[in-house]
């Protein structure tokens, strides 16, 4: 007994005692940290959004841990002024050396305060499509439809547009639709409609939208604009694409394929069009079989 | 054996069937040892006439296929004998549209009736277990709300606004909600669509198995933005003696509610 007694006196004696104590109170602190931030989280449960819930279960471990480290290092006797002092200097050589982390965890900051999108909705970065599974400090995790795992860091996300693709309950799907210059407009706009009619995946409200888009090479370009939910999207788009060209092929209405008209023009001689017939083989092809 | 009231308690027999058919438009269910079996087959055109059950009915070997658009199994470890089969509103609100915009006038007031669809819906007796619950036409989808932003996801098609009650279609497979708009306001208040809370109102069932919902009285007063939406109690007056077959699928806390008027009026 007296022997542990004199090694506890030897280590109190001994020059690491005192940062013994402070790293004790770190691990201690961390783990206090850790398990209030998630108390608090748990506490909460529904009533806050999964984005809510993260940024706050960050708040409280890093401002916890941040208090226990200014005790630790006041427990071993480091003026704090003094190291915020330095810590000024340290951060201006630090924010040189590191000046792409800084930004993203600026940016990062920004992101989390502006929430322009939450975990779970899902987001367009540039040309990358995927459900937001992550906002952290320095980058943004999705998962994009096809199972693959990109990191965005937080300064791409601050500088390129982003579009969120699930922030409104309704979408519109615009169809792009060529028909042929023999087609009667009014006919077609009213096919479209009654198209639009009868699929109950479309909105009636907003109305679907029918625009003209112009006269194109081969044909009178139409843009037909129709609303759904957002869940049903996808297959509202595919169905009317479905139902359209069903509908244009029972009614004779022409969807024509890119194609060039040939003018020898009003100053030159017309092209010499001759017709082989099936049963008269062309003569120069009779000549090359002989 | 047909029958012109649909809803009710239905004893089915192992590797028996009923149905329920309008026109083309049929459901069927049918009872295995563990488990129940159910055809839904749809049509495009909303068709009239009476709902007629059927037990055992010959159905073709088409509509006995098991094809996925159609069939559903559902498990049981030993399936029910009873079932109870009853009429509901939809599960949204249905925005409905006279055929023409209709302008109240300041102080006046108004009563219209609207024509929605029901829904068919199925559960095993005695835990109530919900079996199926389909709409006899599925209404398309719609919006209603003051922009694309904020609003409300609705049905819209196959229903109307009539002033004239003898002017509204009564069908078997629609009830029929009385609207009473009181404008209060010294301005007069252009009707356009209407927004009926339809998963707020109880189905009643009058001595003709017309459907009726319970009727709502909407007030709008001389300030504000906001109207009385009031629940009215019981069955509506003009379905004489009513009895209640489905009560609403949400329970209003009051059944005087305040609404912002562009909620219910677009």
């Amino acid at each position: 007994m007296e022997e542990i007694i004199q090694l506890i006196d030897l280590i109190k004696s001994s020059y690491f005692y005192a940062p013994l104590q402070a790293l004790l109170w770190l691990i201690i602190g961390f783990f206090v940290a850790r398990l209030i931030s998630r108390g608090v989280v748990n506490i909460i449960e529904d009533k806050m959004s999964a984005h809510g819930k993260l940024l706050l279960k960050r708040a409280i471990f890093y401002g916890i841990l941040v208090l226990v480290l200014a005790s630790a290092l006041k427990h071993i006797g480091i003026d704090l002024s003094i190291l915020l002092g330095a810590a000024g200097i340290f951060t201006v050589a630090l924010g040189f050396a590191s000046q792409t982390s800084a930004s993203n965890l600026i940016s990062g900051l920004f992101l989390m305060i502006e929430r322009p999108f939450s975990i779970t909705d899902v987001i367009k970065v540039n040309d990358i499509t995927g459900e937001v599974i992550s906002i952290d400090l320095l980058s943004v995790k999705l998962r994009t439809f096809d199972n693959l795992f990109v990191r965005i860091p937080n300064e791409s996300m601050i500088k390129s547009p982003v579009t969120t693709l699930t922030k409104f309950p309704i979408r519109r799907a615009d169809l792009k639709i060529a028909i042929a210059y023999k087609e009667d407009i009014e006919t077609v706009r009213n096919i479209l409609a009654d198209i639009a009619q009868n699929n109950h995946l479309c909105l009636e409200e907003p109305a679907p939208l029918f625009i003209l888009l112009g006269f194109g090479s081969s044909s009178i370009d139409i843009q037909f604009s129709v609303w759904s939910r957002r869940e049903n999207f996808l297959t509202l788009k595919n169905t009317m694409y479905e139902e359209i060209k069903k509908t244009f092929e029972q009614l004779n209405i022409e969807i024509p394929f890119p194609h060039m008209s040939l003018y020898a023009g009003a100053a030159s001689k017309p092209f010499t069009v001759s017709l082989a017939s099936d049963d008269k083989p062309v003569s120069g092809a009779n000549e090359g079989n002989s | 054996m047909t029958n012109k009231v649909w809803w009710g308690e239905f004893s089915i027999a192992e590797q028996q069937h009923h149905c329920w058919q309008i026109g083309d438009r049929a459901i069927i269910i049918k009872r295995l040892k563990n488990e129940w079996n159910s055809w839904n087959i749809e049509t495009k055109q909303e068709t009239d006439g009476s709902i007629v059950h059927q037990k055992n009915c010959a159905m073709p070997a088409l509509e006995l296929s098991e094809d996925k658009k159609l069939f559903d199994r559902y498990l049981q470890q030993n399936s029910a004998e009873k079932i109870q089969v009853f009429p509901l509103l939809a599960d949204r609100s249905v925005v409905a549209r006279p055929s023409s915009p209709l302008t109240l006038l300041a102080g006046e007031k108004a009563r219209l009736y609207v024509s929605t669809p029901i829904w068919f819906c199925v559960e095993t007796l005695p835990k109530k277990i919900r079996l199926l619950d389909v709409p006899f036409w599925r209404p398309s989808d719609s919006w209603f709300g003051s922009s694309t932003m904020a609003g409300q996801l609705c049905y819209a098609k196959y229903t109307t606004a009539r002033v004239q009650l003898d002017n509204i279609e009564k069908r078997s497979h629609r009830a029929i909600t009385p609207i009473t708009v009181v404008n209060h306001h010294t301005k007069a208040l252009t009707i356009d669509r209407i927004n009926v809370p339809v998963t707020l109102l109880n189905l009643f069932f009058d001595q003709q198995h017309q459907l009726w919902t319970t009727a709502i009285t909407i007030k709008r007063e001389n300030e504000g933005d906001n109207v009385e939406l009031n629940l009215d109690h019981g069955a509506p007056a003009e379905a004489l003696t009513a009895t209640l077959i489905g009560p609403a699928r949400d329970t209003a806390e009051h059944n005087t509610l305040i609404r912002n008027i562009s909620s219910l009026f677009g």
